[in-house]
């Protein structure tokens, strides 16, 4: 009876062990999951895109997520690594950054994307109302960038949006890309390419002795060019037949980030140096180099600009004709004659 | 006695007809230069205004933002002076022309000066249009500036650049510098002038410097 008893006893004890190691182990799992579902929090941007009173619909759009923030600093990951784009402050919101500069960062990811074929993450089209929506986004930063869309004469060129997921107040973003829109045109442009050097004003023997940029037409590679002091890093090209052209520095100088600049015929490229300002070694090195198909062109005009005048004299240029002598002279004369006369009179009276 | 009397008697009027001569003689050529100077300016002149394209406002509407010149902020700052415009001429640069309508002159202003350069035309001294600190020199030559000492508090200057754009001027102050007092006559009160014209007086020590105000365009 008592074995029994102690038996039963003991039954019940596994039991009890057993529903308390159960509770424990649900609540280990539960407290191991929380922080995972916290950290999984996701998500969606929404592009709206809209040109005027035109929704632009159907556009394609291709998603990449490129890095995440990581101690006050934004840290590019994977296909991006190492990636140098100029950037905002790093310690700041992007949202505190300028516009033009979170633009910039967004052209520059995209032109990388483009030029090494980087895998997208996703992909969209614009709806009817012209949005297309990303989500089961984590917390991170992403670009995102659409294709060039043409319909009929009109040709929608969208801009790049470069956005971070910060997984607390940015569940939900919306952005409205900026669209440009050109008509097609019968007639010839001249494009150009400038690459600027940004920051090194005293170390220019940082700068890259020449540079090599690839030229894409309509978002696909079509050949590469070599700017340096000999061609004042610039490069001229016509157009007639309405493409959509960008420009991609292929090697980034060491110890500087790029960033890209256009307008319709302009692209800039500008190189800011950010290695460290007290360093004097020579650190220039030659990078690639193909000569590209079309040669540059020197318009001369009529007019010219004045070269600085020569004015180190200590005296200002002597302007008079010679006068001063005149009277003197004059003077010398008559006296002379005046001396003569008196001579002559005392020689009659003599 | 009366043989030396007389050799000094001839010595007198021979040295004193001498230096007579000399004295007409440089009279004439002066005379002779200062016309041969103006005749030369003129021609010049008519020349250069047939080059002269006539001056349109440039649009007042802003570029887009498509349309603005990326490049501009990134070339090199030209000085100051060397933002004028020129045309060349008989391989003489111009940078425009001067008209003094009170004293009945109207010149072209060559872009740099040189003594050669002085007896051709006014010269740009240094300064420019755009930073309203342009000197002109010119010889004293009645046909150049011989006569601009004769202006007056108000005295309309006028300025045309070889873009066709005029630039009207009044006469606020006249005085003498010595010729070499430069940084008066280059910065003497520069906020208080934008164009400066000087020439020699006719003992050539000093510098009739006029100054003038840019009038509203």
């Amino acid at each position: 009876m008592s074995n029994a008893l102690h038996s039963t006893s003991k039954s019940k004890l596994h039991r009890i062990s057993a529903l308390f190691l159960a509770a424990a182990l649900v609540l280990c799992c539960m407290a191991g999951i929380l922080p995972a579902s916290a950290e999984e929090t996701t998500g969606s941007m929404t592009l709206r895109c809209v040109k005027d009173e035109d929704v632009v619909v159907n556009m394609h759009w291709q998603l990449y997520r490129v890095g995440h923030r990581a101690d006050s600093d934004f840290v590019f990951e994977g296909d991006f690594a190492d990636y140098r784009v100029t950037l905002g402050d790093r310690t700041k919101s992007m949202l505190e950054w300028d516009a033009e500069t979170v633009a910039s960062v967004g052209e520059a990811l995209k032109r990388k994307t483009i030029a090494d074929g980087i895998g997208k993450r996703d992909e969209g089209y614009t709806n009817s109302s012209g949005a297309v929506t990303f989500d089961g986004l984590e917390k991170g930063l992403y670009l995102v960038w659409g294709d060039i869309l043409v319909v009929e004469n009109k040709t929608y060129i969208p801009s790049a949006v470069f956005f971070e997921m910060d997984g607390e107040t940015a569940d939900i973003l919306n952005a409205y890309p900026k669209i440009i829109c050109r008509t097609l045109s019968d007639s010839d442009e001249r494009y150009s390419v400038r690459k600027v050097w940004e920051n090194d004003e005293n170390q220019p023997q940082n700068r890259a002795v020449s540079i090599t940029v690839e030229r894409y037409r309509d978002n696909r590679y079509f050949d590469e060019i070599e700017l340096n002091e000999e061609n004042d890093w610039t490069y001229y090209w016509d157009d007639t037949d309405n493409h959509i052209w960008f420009v991609y520095e292929k090697v980034i100088p060491e110890n500087y980030t790029v960033a890209y600049k256009e307008n319709h015929t302009q692209f800039l490229i500008v190189n800011t140096y950010e290695g460290d300002t007290a360093e004097t070694t020579t650190t220039a090195t030659v990078t690639e180099t193909t000569v590209g198909t079309s040669g540059t062109t020197t318009v001369t005009t009529k007019t010219t600009t004045v070269p600085p005048p020569s004015t180190t004299t200590d005296k200002a240029p002597q302007t008079g004709q010679l006068w001063w002598p005149v009277p003197a002279l004059a003077a010398g004369g008559l006296l002379c004659i005046g001396v003569g006369l008196t001579l002559r009179k005392r020689d009659d009276e003599e | 006695m009366k043989s030396k009397l007389k050799a000094a008697r001839i010595a007198c009027f021979t040295l004193g007809t001498a230096l007579l001569l000399t004295a007409l003689f440089l009279v004439i050529h002066n005379v002779n230069e200062d016309r041969q100077s103006g005749v030369q300016a003129k021609r010049i002149l008519r020349t250069l205004k047939d080059e002269i394209p006539e001056y349109t406002e440039p649009a007042a509407t802003m570029p887009a933002a498509e349309e603005y010149d990326l490049f501009a902020e990134y070339e090199e700052e030209p000085e100051q002076s060397q933002a004028l415009e020129t045309i060349t001429l008989d391989g003489d640069v111009y940078i425009g022309y001067i008209s003094i309508p009170e004293i009945g002159i109207e010149l072209p202003v060559l872009a740099d000066w040189s003594y050669p350069n002085l007896k051709i035309a006014p010269c740009r001294y240094v300064g420019g249009i755009d930073t309203d600190d342009l000197i002109i020199c010119a010889h004293n030559y009645n046909t150049h500036f011989g006569r601009i000492g004769t202006l007056h508090t108000d005295s309309e200057i006028i300025f045309t650049e070889v873009t066709g754009q005029e630039h009207r001027y009044s006469v606020v102050n006249i005085e003498q510098l010595p010729g070499t007092a430069v940084e008066d006559i280059k910065f003497g009160n520069a906020d208080d002038w934008d164009l400066t014209l000087f020439t020699c007086t006719l003992g050539g020590q000093s510098r009739v410097t006029v100054r003038a105000v840019r009038l509203e365009e």
